[in-house]
């Protein structure tokens, strides 16, 4: 009996001893549940998710009419490359651009979920809000690029009746799923963005992190997308206070030649914000795809833009990629985008003359300077406005924003028809079609019973 | 009860009879049990003494695996018991569990033993060759993708988590590779089954527990030396497989596809790009460079190049394995000891090497009666280094077209396009920069591969026996291994031309060359430990009284196992002699020299390091009346430092409870042809959580390459939501032992039901997004089957001995709920059986596919929608989804059925042994042509040859037209449909061995023993269900190449 006990004993004290501290030892030396600000500020500062790998869906630029692929090429893609490229895939599944965009949005709904726990105090003030500003604009970033494409435009009549895209406000997955209204995914933009112009300090030390000037830059898209063209212009002109800086094209330390592959260097002056979109997903690849051949006739002889955008090889051009230094699109917010918006507003307002003041602004510091500038002159709104969207147009191609372009433009009444040819056969999209609400992924609706496009 | 022991302890009479017992060579034996008229006793370690209620008497003599003896006692007696074995092929069977070592009717839980014996019956050099087949539940996990032993043990009790079984190495888990474990040191090894083995071992044995036990040195043991040598004979394997469509029909294929402009785009946007020599020849055609009758004379030339006769040629030989080991072994009163050395080296098919030393040591000093120390050591070094080329390591192109080789007709070796063409890389950098070709049969002279690994592990273990019914242990072990895995390519390698010509820029007016990379070698190395401590104090119990047995153990164990990786670096510039290298600039883009994009050298420096630790308890029990019936429980829990867990969450339980009675004993039994009877079965349950998923989100720190910012990255999401996986296991099993012990086995049925198991699941991604799968609580399964082993001796006599094994095991696997609701679990369904398809109602692995419609006059494949033939392949997937009945369900992907039958010949001194390997009642999915290879790789099955091409092909074969563009659906339609199902059963021919031992007992010198043996493995398959001549285990195979093994051993 007594050795009984001894054993028992034993092993109570054995228990006792060793079990609560010998567990607490770190598993994994370089793993971190997320809490302080430091680690706040690391999720939003993931640049390869959130600036470099899709922060715009590719599909927008995929189904535009900037560029065509020559039938043999388009052979060699994947069918359901081919299909999109002539708008009839309608079954998206695993689809990428969803998730890339999605887990942006993870990212930033959890760091303002973190920041909640976060004590707000006179010594990290900058720090939290400049925290708090960044996720609300990258969240508002994403939530934009993806209303965009799987919205039709904002329109005042319809803004309460058409669906856009499911608000995430939350990082827990368990919660399901509900689309929004396009009204409601505006407003939602319209007010994180201010908020976000409010928190985030004027300058960066990069430019993968949002400032205050491209949350009102943004803002002053997100407005003009919707039609309301005073605050557009109001945002723009506020932005261009902060940020005016044009490059010059005719010898900018921020452009490495004329004949270079890729002749903007990273991060350049005329970003204000850096994001940009992959093009390998589909199979395309910017190098695959001779623009479109009556745009390129569009720009001017002495438009340095036909040197430094485009590369003629054999019978077709092709476009060089833009800002990000290589064939990926540069998809972020630039000055030049400024102007243009500026002014589209205040032509579409009335305001010819002064539209034209900054449209040539930008147009001059494109021009090749040992030729006589010719600016453009317009005597009535409607062909200001007409000049301005084609040089948008000019200025803007493969930044993803054509798509949206075409559906607003067509929202006023352009009519704009699409056509491409595969096989012998014309393919058309006309305005309003059904794909100009691109479908969500089926796999998705099938989840979660959303309704489809 | 207790009391009534006591009493009757307590007459006595001094009718005292003392003796000794041993078995027919008079080694003492470890155990006895007595039963006189009215008690019983027990003798240990070779001594019994016991008083007898009345004198005469006839008294039982039962020991496990000896024939019981009933004699005449009278008191006062000093008796000699010699024990004869039951059968002399059946050795003494100990079951080893790892923390205990038991006889077979002191455990209710499944178990399987192999001794000594089986395990030499192989030739074979590695462990689990020798394991598989000799015992049942264990299955080889062929084409399983989540196996890494390459068995599971009696199906599977999981979805999502691994399915290996866990490995026991001297009563401490073993983490290191399997093949490393000598194979002639091993004893004896136990394989625990069922819930019990999840008990003892805790969580991670689920699967199952392979608990090997090598020899120790016995105390009184003269002193035994054993050599042995060991060849295995590895003839060139096959390569390429079915996957090969020839030297014509490549060049065929690249003619038709380049005339549909397939390779025009990459030509005009990247001229620099590399090209096939197929059609760098069409092209020169196409530009006028040269003539059609040229053009087709060296079209000829390319199609008789043969690119597996080329490898095989060029860097393939027969490979062999040599082993040579020595052991020495024995004991004197106070001190026993192993020492044993094993060198084991490998020529590899491709001029690969691995040289490996063991050297090990174990020593158990008896340094008072009740205490005894042990120390163990091993020490393993080993080298490997890489070989030459192995198949299809290069391609030209970005294809692998079968027409490659590395010679031209005149023997002169040539140079192959890997990223660029060479006519443009020649003139390019104005021949300033370094060569920019690559030449197979010279640049694997300049990559050198090495991994060197030294491996430590010491036991130490102090056993204390205070009374004659209690034992404590202490016992602790360390492991360490250290890594240096080395990657050199000299700055001759095309790798490091590569590189360098990559960044080089050139300036044109001047010739001047600016390098960002460094003229130079490139050398890559990984320096990482492996450290682990795992201590565990035990306290053993055993106590008779009267007819009563108590047994029970209780235990601590924690164990921590760390790993570090020290150093992970690239040196650019690198120089062998003198030894020096150049730092270069891994922060700022360079401009390539052909693309011209700005890019980054990445640097791949890494530090990383982890420790987990794991905390158990443990504890069992037992309880034994009269050698017939039998109670036993055991517990534990298991703590572990999971990142991010709740404490709660820390702690795993497991229990397990077991019954065992032996029929044969009751005096009701009757039966004369049966020698032993006996029913035992378990229940058990554990719960797992699963280690990398928790409440909070997990992440991982790094910095940014492009913005030098530090990143958090959430690599595990938050799951609020997450429950416990848990598994109920019952066990039972009866077995016999007939009359004249001739024929002996057991039948066993087992049940697992796993609810709220862990699976990787399709979830709303727009909640997360970086995966589209989670981690999740989806499923409940149940599995159950059915094991017979029987042993029989067909034949003995003085000369001639022939014995069987047979094992047969049936088991199924179904899932019961599935707690995903998609619509496209149906799609699922179309499971090829390699991976796990959770659908209600269905097995694990399942096995189904659309219906097929045969070809039509296009050569198309037709499928159904709504019961009509129908070529809208889109369609026929959602009809699939929505409705289902244009799919066929075959069945389980993991064969019903399966066993051996082991047979044994004997004729004096020469044994033949041969396996025969039966998997029945399951289905494959067959490979089958697939254009997508065909276009972008140039290569497919050989099928294609086969292919329907003209109007009225349809008639004589089922493989559709090559169509161009390609159409995805069609072809993923083709591939999952029922005509390339097939039936998976067959009849294999495992192995043959041959086994000699010699006569030494009239040899003057000096040998013991001397034993050849020689064994071929596997000969191949000599009954199967399909017609088409596949082997369903290695569907993409032509033929296995046999493995030839020779051994000798030899006692001193």
């Amino acid at each position: 009996m007594k050795t009984i006990n001894m054993r028992y004993f034993w092993l109570i004290f054995l228990f006792f001893c060793s079990c609560n501290d010998y567990l607490d030892v770190k598993s994994d030396s370089t793993l971190v549940i997320p809490k302080s600000l430091k680690d706040i500020q690391g999720l939003l500062d993931d640049a390869q998710r959130i600036n470099m790998s899709v922060s715009y869906p590719q599909y927008s630029e995929q189904i535009s009419d900037d560029y065509f692929v020559p039938e043999n090429t388009l052979n060699t893609l994947h069918d359901n490359a081919r299909e999109l490229y002539l708008w009839q895939l309608f079954e998206f599944r695993e689809m990428r651009d969803w998730q890339s965009l999605y887990s942006i949005i993870y990212n930033t709904n959890l760091a303002l979920e973190l920041l909640e726990k976060v004590e707000r105090t006179s010594q990290n003030s900058f720090d939290w809000d400049r925290a708090k500003g960044s996720a609300l604009f990258v969240r508002s970033f994403s939530f934009l690029s993806l209303v965009t494409l799987h919205g039709h435009a904002f329109d005042e009549k319809t803004a309460d009746i058409h669906l856009g895209i499911p608000l995430r406000m939350t990082s827990d997955y368990n919660v399901k799923s509900t689309r929004a209204t396009i009204r409601e995914c505006y407003n939602r933009i319209l007010v994180d963005l201010k908020e976000a112009s409010k928190l985030l300090p004027i300058t960066e030390q990069v430019k993968t992190r949002p400032t205050k000037v491209a949350a009102l830059a943004l803002l002053a898209r997100t407005n003009l997308y919707m039609g309301r063209y005073s605050e557009a212009g109001e945002y723009a002109e506020q932005a261009l206070q902060y940020h005016s800086t044009l490059m010059d094209f005719n010898g900018d330390t921020d452009i490495l030649g004329f004949n270079t592959a890729y002749p903007f260097r990273q991060f350049n002056k005329e970003t204000i914000y850096y994001a940009t979109t992959t093009t390998a997903g589909g199979s395309f690849n910017s190098v695959d795809r001779p623009v479109d051949t009556i745009l390129i006739e569009a720009y001017h002889l002495n438009d340095l833009r036909t040197k430094l955008f485009f590369n003629k090889n054999g019978e077709f051009t092709y476009f060089k990629g833009g800002f990000a230094g290589s064939n990926v699109l540069f998809c972020g917010v630039s000055t030049a985008e400024l102007y243009l918006t500026l002014a589209e507003s205040q032509a579409f307002l009335g305001n010819v003359e002064l539209s034209l003041v900054n449209l040539n602004t930008l147009l001059k510091s494109r021009w090749d300077n040992t030729k006589e500038f010719i600016p453009i002159t317009a005597h009535s709104r409607e062909s200001a406005l007409e000049y301005i969207r084609l040089e948008r147009r000019k200025e803007l191609i493969f930044r993803n924003l054509r798509w949206i372009d075409i559906k607003r433009y067509n929202r006023e009444g352009a009519g704009i028809v699409l056509t491409r040819y595969y096989q012998d056969k014309k393919y058309t999209l006309k305005p309003f079609d059904r794909y100009y609400a691109f479908p969500l992924p089926q796999d998705i609706i099938e989840m979660t019973g959303m309704p489809q496009n | 009860m207790l009391f009534l022991i006591l009493l009757n302890g307590g007459q006595s009479y001094s009718q005292k009879v003392t003796g000794t017992f041993t078995d027919i060579h008079g080694k003492a034996l470890n155990r006895l049990i007595i039963w006189y008229n009215g008690g019983t006793s027990m003798g240990l370690e070779g001594v019994f003494e016991f008083e007898l209620a009345k004198s005469p008497d006839t008294v039982r003599f039962i020991s496990e695996g000896y024939t019981t003896i009933h004699r005449v006692v009278h008191a006062g007696e000093h008796l000699k018991i010699r024990m004869t074995p039951l059968i002399h092929q059946i050795q003494e069977v100990i079951i080893n569990t790892g923390y205990q070592q038991l006889k077979p009717n002191e455990i209710n839980g499944a178990v399987s033993s192999i001794g000594t014996e089986a395990l030499e019956s192989r030739a074979s050099l590695n462990i689990l060759d020798r394991i598989v087949g000799q015992s049942n539940g264990v299955l080889e996990a062929i084409g399983k993708s989540k196996s890494q032993t390459g068995i599971t043990i009696r199906g599977l009790g999981t979805i999502n988590g691994p399915i290996d079984p866990l490995i026991v190495l001297d009563g401490f888990i073993y983490e290191g590779d399997i093949n490393n474990i000598n194979p002639d040191d091993v004893e004896n090894v136990s394989i625990l089954k069922d819930a019990a083995a999840a008990s003892i071992w805790g969580a991670r044995a689920g699967n199952g527990v392979i608990v090997i036990t090598t020899f120790k040195g016995k105390l009184n043991q003269p002193m035994q030396v054993d050599m042995h040598i060991g060849q295995t004979i590895n003839p060139i394997p096959e390569l390429g497989g079915t996957s090969f469509i020839g030297g014509e029909a490549a060049v065929e294929l690249e003619r038709f596809l380049f005339e549909k402009g397939h390779f025009d785009n990459t030509i005009r946007n990247t001229p620099y790009s590399a090209l096939t020599p197929v059609v760098e020849v069409l092209l020169a055609q196409r530009e006028g460079k040269i003539d059609a009758i040229t053009a087709e004379s060296q079209l000829q030339i390319l199609a008789q190049g043969d690119k597996r006769k080329a490898y095989r040629d060029a860097f393939y030989k027969n490979g062999l394995t040599q082993q040579y080991g020595l052991t020495a072994r024995g004991g004197d009163e106070k001190h026993a000891y192993v020492f044993s050395t094993l060198y084991n080296h490998v020529n590899g098919n491709t001029y690969n090497t691995q040289g490996r030393l063991n050297l090990r040591t174990s020593n158990q000093f008896r340094i008072l009666d009740q205490l005894t120390f042990s120390i163990e050591g091993q020490y393993m070094q080993s080298n490997n280094r890489n070989g030459q080329l192995s198949y299809d390591t290069y391609s030209t192109a970005g294809r692998k077209p079968d027409y490659m080789t590395f010679n031209d007709l005149e023997g002169n070796p040539i140079h192959w396009n890997i990223l660029y063409r060479s006519a443009y890389t020649d003139t390019a950098g104005m021949g300033l920069l370094l060569d920019w070709k690559m030449y197979p049969l010279e640049d694997y002279k300049h990559n050198r591969q090495f991994v060197k690994r030294d491996e430590l592990n010491a036991n130490l273990s102090l056993q204390y026996q205070p009374f004659s019914f209690l034992k404590l242990t202490g016992s602790y072990q360390h492991q360490f291994q250290w890594e240096l895995d080395q990657y050199i390519s000299t700055e001759e390698s095309y790798r490091a031309r590569d590189l360098i010509n990559k960044y080089t820029s050139v300036n044109r007016n001047t010739g001047t060359l600016t390098y960002v990379v460094p003229i130079g070698g490139i050398e890559s190395s990984r320096y990482s430990s492996i450290n682990s401590h795992t201590w565990r104090l035990q306290s053993d119990f055993i106590k008779l009284v009267g007819s009563h047995t108590f047994q029970s153990m209780l235990g601590v164990e924690g164990r921590e196992a760390g790993k570090n990786n020290h150093a992970n670096s690239t040196r650019y510039g690198y120089f062998e002699d003198p030894l020096t290298f150049t730092q270069i600039d891994f922060i700022n883009p360079h401009v390539e020299f052909l693309t011209g994009r700005q890019t980054r050298i990445g640097s791949d420096n890494l530090l990383s390091q982890t420790r987990y630790r794991f905390l158990s308890y443990y504890g069992n029990f037992s309880y034994l009346y009269r050698g017939k019936y039998s109670i036993s429980a055991s517990a534990r829990k298991d703590g572990s430092n999971i990142f991010g867990a709740n404490t709660n969450d820390r702690w795993k339980p497991l229990w397990s409870a077991g019954m065992g009675w032996r029929i044969s004993e009751e005096n009701f039994f009757e039966v004369d042809w049966l020698n032993t009877l006996r029913l035992t079965a378990t229940y058990g349950h554990s719960g797992n959580v699963d280690m990398s998923k928790t409440a909070s989100p997990i992440a991982r720190y790094h910095t940014e390459s492009v913005t030098r910012l530090p990143v958090t990255r959430v690599y595990t999401v938050n799951n609020p939501n997450l429950r416990w996986e848990q598994l109920a296991q019952f066990n039972t099993q009866l077995d016999f032992v007939l009359q004249g012990n001739r024929f002996r086995g057991g039948i066993g049925y087992f049940q697992k039901t796993g609810t709220d198991l862990y699976g990787i699941t399709p979830y709303d991604y727009t909640g997360w997004g970086v995966t589209t799968t989670v981690t999740d609580n989806v499923a409940n399964m149940k599995g159950y089957g059915i094991e017979v082993d029987l042993h029989s001796v067909n034949l003995q006599s003085n000369a001639w001995s022939w014995d069987s094994d047979l094992y047969f095991n049936w088991n199924k696997d179904i899932t019961t709920k599935y707690y995903y609701n998609g619509t496209n679990t149906a799609i699922s369904r179309v499971g090829s059986g390699s991976t796990i398809n959770p659908v209600v109602g269905y097995p694990l692995y399942g096995v189904a596919a659309f219906k097929w419609g045969g070809l039509d006059e296009q050569g198309d494949p037709l499928g159904y929608i709504d019961g009509k033939p129908s070529k809208d392949y889109r369609g026929i997937t959602n009809w699939a989804a929505t409705n289902g009945d244009n799919k066929v369900f075959f069945g389980s992907g993991s064969p019903v059925f399966y066993g051996s039958l082991i047979n044994n010949v004997k004729w004096k001194n020469l044994a033949v042994s041969f396996n025969l390997n039966y998997r029945l009642g399951y289905y494959v999915r067959k490979s089958s042509f697939q254009a997508s290879t065909l276009i972008s790789n140039s290569t497919a099955h050989m099928e294609y040859l086969k292919r329907w091409q003209k109007t009225g092909d349809e008639l004589h074969t089922n493989i559709p037209a090559f169509v161009y563009p390609l159409n995805s659906n069609r072809e993923s339609f083709y591939a999952t449909s029922a005509i390339n199902i097939i039936k998976g059963d067959h009849i294999r021919l495992d192995y043959i061995n041959l086994h000699y031992s010699f006569n030494t007992t009239q040899w003057k010198r000096p040998f013991k023993r001397l034993l050849f043996n020689a064994g071929i493995q596997p000969l191949g398959i000599i009954w199967r269900a399909n017609k088409e001549g596949i082997d369903p285990d290695y569907p993409t195979q032509l033929r296995r190449s046999m493995n030839f093994t020779f051994g000798l051993k030899a006692s001193l």
